[in-house]
């Protein structure tokens, strides 16, 4: 069983090591855009739902194994059926790919195949919070912060300048904390502040498509 | 006689089969650089809220690779064909869905199939009430995904047809919040042109 796996798993590193990749296109200088969908799961709130949003990300390479992100997000979800939640994120990350010395990510040959790019990402955000009472939209609370956030992810580049990339990442609100109360039987909703640091938090998950556009510099 | 109509029937397949030419040689109407676009009518489904309507669904596409475009679409919703079912506040008055994305192709050389990947916004007014008395208008995020087929017919012009599948939530509904989960199909005749030619 064991000399099974130890087969497939030279099979798989084989095929690895066999993939090409156009280097020039991840090193230094690359500006790539990118939209990207995104899943907010286990949010702060009592009985929110995940949100659902949608963003976009400009990427500009600062090497072969550092990658910086700029990122927006939009993203909508409701608490039961008593509130609803809109969140704006606009923020940056850095992006680190631990395996770019691998020789498939070196090698160019002739023919491309797609290959994983594994990496890790971490970065900041400021963030803008609105709760609104689903009843009265005219009773809402709101907030302002700072956000860190770091996660995983990996790009699968279909082509030397498309890639498709999943990455998943835990957003840590730096500033105060809305609290809602929300009593069932006389219907009545309030929003308390709490104040203190890493009081919320929310894992985002997000799906991109990326395209390669400009060489800023480094072309030769 | 019958032995002449017989000797022109057995040459007439020959003949025909003459005709065909190499697949190389035939025009190559797709490829990088390619710059399309379309209008046509979406009969669509709003399958969370068994109601039907047609949609008003425009594109214009961009090919950056053999197998690589970049996107952006518009559906438009045309409130006086819808079959509506349930109550008002879960039924859109307005619906408007704007797209941008990637897509990626596969096929031979003139007959291509794709799909299409595509972020968005929806902006939806919908009722507040049962008795159409006030109308909100929200702007949500949206997903699109579509698959479909085109045959690039001639230098300018392509049939196509699409399934398109688009997901997107109102949440600021007093009851709760709607989905506008929804097939559609488009199809028709597009055009298309490349923008720049092969040295």
């Amino acid at each position: 069983m064991i000399r099974i796996g130890t087969f497939i798993c030279l099979l798989t590193l084989t095929g690895v090591f066999y993939a090409q990749n156009n280097d020039k296109l991840n090193s230094s200088g690359m500006l790539t855009i990118g939209i990207r969908s995104t899943l907010s799961a286990f949010n702060d709130q009592q009985n929110e739902m995940p949100g659902k949003g949608i963003g976009g990300h400009a990427r500009l390479r600062l090497s072969k194994k550092i990658n910086t992100d700029w990122f927006f997000d939009y993203i909508t979800s409701d608490i039961l059926n008593y509130a609803h939640r809109t969140d704006y994120h606009i923020g940056w990350s850095v992006l680190y790919y631990p395996l770019s010395e691998l020789k498939c990510y070196r090698i160019q040959q002739t023919k491309y195949k797609p290959l994983f790019r594994p990496y890790v990402v971490a970065g900041h955000c400021f963030d803008y919070s609105l709760i609104q009472d689903k009843a009265d939209i005219n009773h809402f609370a709101e907030r302002w912060s700072s956000a860190v956030q770091a996660g995983l992810g990996t790009h699968f580049e279909i082509t030397p300048r498309f890639d498709v990339s999943l990455t998943a990442q835990y957003m840590f609100h730096l500033g105060n904390h809305i609290h809602i109360d929300y009593d069932f039987d006389t219907q009545v909703l309030e929003f308390h502040e709490e104040k203190g640091a890493l009081q919320s938090g929310h894992l985002l998950i997000n799906l991109s498509l990326n395209y390669k556009i400009a060489k800023l510099w480094g072309r030769k | 006689m019958g032995k002449k109509i017989i000797f022109v029937l057995l040459w007439i397949p020959c003949f025909a089969l003459g005709q065909t030419t190499n697949a190389d040689e035939r025009p190559l109407n797709f490829g990088p650089s390619l710059l399309k676009a379309s209008a046509t009518i979406a009969p669509t489904r709003f399958y969370k809220i068994y109601s039907s309507a047609a949609m008003l669904n425009g594109y214009l596409e961009y090919v950056l690779e053999d197998r690589i475009s970049v996107r952006g679409e518009v559906f438009q919703f045309m409130p006086n064909i819808a079959n509506l079912k349930f109550q008002a506040v879960n039924i859109p008055r307005n619906y408007t869905g704007i797209h941008a994305g990637f897509g990626y192709h596969i096929g031979k050389r003139n007959w291509k199939h794709s799909i299409h990947l595509e972020p968005g916004v929806s902006i939806t007014e919908i009722a507040q009430d049962n008795y159409n008395i006030s109308y909100k208008w929200s702007a949500n995020p949206a997903l699109l995904v579509k698959v479909g087929t085109c045959l690039y017919v001639s230098r300018f012009f392509d049939f196509f047809a699409e399934i398109n599948w688009s997901d997107s939530y109102v949440r600021n509904n007093p009851a709760t919040s709607v989905s506008m989960a929804q097939v559609g199909i488009s199809a028709g005749l597009g055009f298309h042109l490349l923008t720049k030619t092969k040295k």
